[in-house]
């Protein structure tokens, strides 16, 4: 399945280059190079020469100091490895976590009940989800999903150590990955209730993926502390060089849907997001619910809207909570695997133009 | 047998109060870190305009009296350092709490009064902004803005001592910044607290 939407997706590329429009100038037409577009660069730029506050000449404030580190070193690091370009090595990582990813979710799947169906479903889900095209290119995102997901298995299988330093990591390749605790806390409490959470001294080695989980952005911090003066020099240059703000989702989901376009369609897909996480509720799987919803939240405050779809995308509980509801019904399953493979071929065909939508 | 229990007993809660004394160090060591980190950080790209605006200041020294004036096209702008959104016609809005200006005058200067022409962004959701004014640091005024006097100028009285090196750091502080278009008031989607029309060199004392 893996290979087969990947090929699709450059096949898709590949039509839309030669059928569609014409590339924007500047756009190189060889098949891979339809796996880097948008914040491609900024990742290759921290992997080649490392961060720097020296801004985009066109984007006034923007600085690779808004790209977390993990994605980047992992790459420099293998590149220097293998003697292997930074572009070719980029992708052979985003695409081996990718892999490996979905082994850990078909495992944690099955570790929340699903049968082998449902658990093959999601990982299908995840290949043909709109903009999952995200996961092959040269993102941090399925870095991202790897370590999410080897993160929640481990603490759910109480190995400790391994889903503390997974945290670790995740808060080190996109600040968001520090709501893990979110799930972390409710797992704890529902392992061993309120009393078990308020008397941490009885079992220590419980709340070590917790305190684990912010040190990875606590160590970027303290490293954009150290070079630019500013430990929030991310957060600093998002503002300014791409706009990001963030402001109550009262205020920011109401803006999106009363909007037009690209805000319009991320409004509506978080609001789809959130529908398809009560199904997490009612399958049980609390924490993971508290988790995905807590991001859904976040991204419902987010002030400039491009992106959004991606990041719904590593939200991978919420798609096997939906493989979970579908498996039982054939033809359902069959309709939404075809429609949502149908909208990511529009994705993929946006993506290779550069529309803003698959920012 | 009951001592070798006793014993792994022991070293079973020695391991664990252990590990819960490493992990509370921890966790103290996030809170000063982040203590040092939210006290110390400077915007380090509001930093770098500050800097670049104090350059250019510094090559054009500007004497009372003077008006400079900010907007699309205006020559004045690269004097607009950290906080302020790309110019618009008419003035030049401010998008954080923060937004500075760098002014240069001579060392030897008449006592200076700044007017300082602005439009608040108040909005009928957000009906009154406070703002503050500080030149190098210290306090020259505050303001409430509301809708019956959104528009209008402030002045802010130079003390001698601050400006004796003429450098003149003038930052205005907003309480709140607001997107019309969150807000549901309009299209913009930027955060807009000061517009920033023009600044006035005056002297403070007429009978010079």
């Amino acid at each position: 399945m893996l290979l087969v939407s990947r090929a699709v997706l450059l096949l898709v590329g590949l039509l839309t280059a030669a059928q569609l429009a014409p590339l924007p100038a500047g756009i190189d037409h060889t098949l891979l190079s339809y796996l880097c577009r948008f914040d491609c660069s900024w990742y290759l730029g921290v992997a080649q020469h490392g961060y720097s506050t020296i801004e985009s000449s066109d984007q006034p404030g923007a600085t690779n100091l808004a790209f977390y580190p993990v994605f980047p070193l992992l790459v420099r690091l293998l590149s220097s490895l293998f003697s292997a370009d930074l572009f070719h090595t980029a992708i052979a990582v985003s695409n081996l976590c990718f892999y490996a990813a979905l082994i850990y979710i078909y495992r944690y799947a099955r570790l929340l009940g699903a049968d082998h169906n449902a658990a093959l479903l999601s990982t299908g889900l995840l290949c043909v989800l709109p903009q999952s095209i995200v996961f092959s290119a040269a993102y941090s995102e399925s870095t991202f999903l790897l370590l999410l997901a080897v993160a929640m298995f481990h603490l759910r299988r109480e190995n400790y150590l391994v889903a503390g330093i997974a945290a670790a990591l995740l808060s080190a390749t996109r600040a968001n990955g520090v709501f893990f605790i979110v799930f972390a806390v409710t797992w704890l409490i529902r392992s061993v209730g309120v009393r078990g959470l308020l008397t941490p001294w009885r079992a220590p080695e419980k709340i070590v993926p917790i305190v684990f989980a912010p040190m990875g952005l606590l160590v970027f911090w303290g490293y954009c502390f150290a070079t630019t003066g500013d430990a929030f020099a991310g957060p600093s240059s998002m503002y300014h060089g791409w706009g990001w703000y963030f402001s109550p989702p009262w205020e920011a989901l109401p803006a999106m849907l009363r909007s037009y376009d690209v805000p319009l369609f991320s409004g509506l897909a978080s609001l789809g997001l959130l529908a398809c996480s009560l199904l997490l509720l009612r399958q049980g799987a609390y924490e993971d619910f508290a988790f995905c919803a807590a991001l859904i939240v976040l991204m419902m405050s987010a002030a400039v809207t491009g992106s959004l779809f991606r990041y719904g995308l590593v939200l991978f509980p919420v798609w096997i909570a939906l493989a979970r509801a579908l498996a039982p019904r054939p033809v359902l399953s069959a309709l939404t695997f075809s429609t949502l493979a149908l909208l990511n071929a529009v994705m993929m065909s946006a993506w290779t133009l550069q529309k803003i939508i698959a920012i | 047998m009951d001592t070798a229990e006793d014993h792994r007993d022991l070293a079973g809660t020695w391991r664990r109060w252990l590990l819960f004394a490493a992990l509370v160090l921890i966790v103290i060591g996030y809170c000063a870190a982040f203590a040092l980190f939210a006290t110390r950080s400077q915007d380090f790209v509001v930093a770098r305009y500050n800097l670049r605006a104090l350059d250019f200041s510094r090559s054009h020294v500007v004497s009372a009296p003077a008006k400079l004036s900010f907007g699309l096209g205006e020559p004045d702008n690269p004097r607009l350092g950290g906080g302020w959104h790309a110019p618009d016609s008419g003035g030049v809005w401010s998008k954080t709490a923060d937004a500075f200006i760098e002014i240069v005058v001579p060392r030897e200067h008449v006592p200076l009064l700044l007017r300082v022409n602005t439009t608040a962004a108040v909005l009928k959701q957000r009906p009154r902004m406070k703002i503050k004014a500080f030149i190098n640091g210290v306090p020259a005024g505050k303001w409430v803005r509301d809708d019956s006097n959104a528009s209008g100028s402030f002045d802010l009285r130079v003390p001698t001592p601050v400006a004796d090196a003429g450098r003149l750091e003038i930052r205005i502080r907003v309480d709140h910044t607001a997107s019309p278009f969150r807000l549901g008031a309009g299209r913009d989607g930027r955060q807009l607290g000061v517009l920033l029309h023009s600044i006035e060199l005056l002297d403070a004392d007429p009978s010079h």
